[in-house]
């Protein structure tokens, strides 16, 4: 699935701000360096942004710019981009697999749109449900992205671990937690079955979703 | 910046010297001095020749002289009178350059003051940018909010001009973008902006400008294009 693009010129136009603005967004790290694609058209250079992630973030600058400073609003949106919809077309395939978006994202979108967060979230699940043997089921799935929803805002960018314990007797089963420093040392019959730092995760998630072929 | 702790020592080289990079109050060098690594500070003088290893962070940067070296400059107010080279980008507020200045990343700042020369391979991208050319300004992007680049006088160079094409004052880009661009003896491909004033002395491929545009007559635009 191709991301949509919006030229410089365009962009302006259609959020009526000037270049002087976007420079200064760009230099205030308001909007980052990964959305400027530089292509080659027969008017020379021009840059292109993904449209529907630059313009609701433009849209967010403009509405909160009046009430904070630019550095301030630095600090609000390097969390986990709250302002930012993704289509679930966007998505799918590319970042999450169809599987367990059509288990757990269909219930997130609202009207086709998925939240930055949950898009990161069901991100985190496919990744799981990739690494452990067998992978999830449908219930444990259901138990993991309640507890990202539940625990990631709470944690305030904290860095924190994703764990996965298993133990096989009496039969199999899974405990997943998060796991904010220290080590962990469990019993023997209890095996890390996965481990995920939450940081790494999102820079993969956030390197997957603006690049563009 | 921010730093808490005032009890941090000064760094003081008079004559030649050498200093490992570290965090310190002020560092004022007069003479040679060699820095390893990475130095954070409030004011950093250079006065002389020096050779630093590592990034500067510092809230003031004076140089006076020469100074090479490798990493990012991160300061307020950065004074450059002399030559700089450094493989790196800077990033401040207010960014003033008496001399040449040589870099391998991006320029950032609110304000860009330049007489002299440089060459930044990255984006030059600040608020509001004057430069007054003195040597060949060559630079790969500039963005900002009003740019103006203006010739200083002409001084009579003969058949050196086309020996030594450095010390031709001219700027070089390949993209200029601003909301008031006034341009002099520039060479660019492609110059965007709200209002463009392109003077005497130019080349420039093709500009795109949205509520006014002024050529002089011993300028060639390719293309016009209003927006």
């Amino acid at each position: 699935m191709e991301q949509e693009l919006i030229s410089k010129k365009e962009l302006l136009e259609e959020m009526g701000i000037s270049y002087g603005q976007l420079y200064r967004w760009k230099r205030k790290r308001l909007i980052p360096e990964e959305w400027f694609i530089r292509k080659s058209t027969f008017t020379g250079q021009e840059t292109f942004f993904p449209k529907g992630l630059i313009v609701a973030r433009i849209g967010h600058i403009l509405s909160m710019k009046d009430d904070l400073s630019l550095d301030e609003l630095a600090g609000k949106l390097s969390a986990l981009q709250s302002d930012i919809q993704l289509r679930a077309e966007e998505i799918q395939g590319r970042i999450v697999s169809s599987a367990i978006m059509d288990r757990y994202g269909r219930q997130m979108l609202h009207d086709g749109r998925l939240a930055f967060a949950h898009a990161f979230y069901l991100f985190v699940a496919d990744w799981l449900h990739r690494v452990l043997p067998n992978g999830m089921t449908e219930e444990e799935g259901a138990r993991l992205l309640h507890l990202l929803t539940e625990r990631i805002p709470q944690l305030e960018e904290r860095p924190c671990q994703l764990v996965v314990l298993q133990t096989a007797r009496p039969q199999l089963e899974r405990v997943i937690l998060l796991l904010e420093g220290g080590p962990l040392y469990p019993e023997e019959s209890v095996v890390i079955a996965a481990s995920l730092s939450i940081d790494e995760a999102a820079e993969v998630f956030k390197s997957k979703l603006y690049a563009y072929e | 910046m921010s730093i808490q702790e005032t009890n941090r020592g000064d760094l003081t080289i008079n004559g030649t010297g050498r200093a490992a990079g570290g965090w310190y109050r002020n560092v004022n060098v007069d003479g040679i001095a060699t820095i390893n690594g990475d130095v954070k500070c409030e004011t950093l003088s250079l006065n002389g020749i020096s050779k630093m290893g590592g990034g500067i962070e510092a809230d003031r940067l004076n140089v006076n002289g020469i100074m090479n070296g490798e990493g990012d400059i991160a300061a307020n107010t950065v004074a450059i009178d002399g030559k700089v080279r450094m493989h790196g980008s800077v990033a401040g507020d207010d960014i003033r350059l008496n001399g040449l200045l040589k870099l391998s990343g991006d320029c950032e700042a609110e304000n860009v003051i330049v007489y002299g020369g440089f060459e930044v391979s990255g984006l030059l991208n600040a608020g509001h940018i004057e430069i007054g050319l003195q040597a060949r300004c060559r630079v790969n992007e500039i963005g900002g909010s009003s740019i103006r680049v203006k010739q200083t006088n002409k001084r009579w160079m003969g058949p050196l001009r086309y020996l030594v094409p450095m010390i031709v004052p001219r700027l070089e880009s390949k993209l200029i973008e601003g909301d008031d661009v006034s341009l002099e003896a520039t060479s660019a491909g492609v110059v965007r902006g709200r209002s463009v004033i392109i003077g005497p002395g130019c080349t420039i491929g093709r500009v795109e400008y949205k509520t006014e545009l002024q050529v002089d007559p011993s300028s060639t635009v390719r293309e016009r294009v209003q927006i």
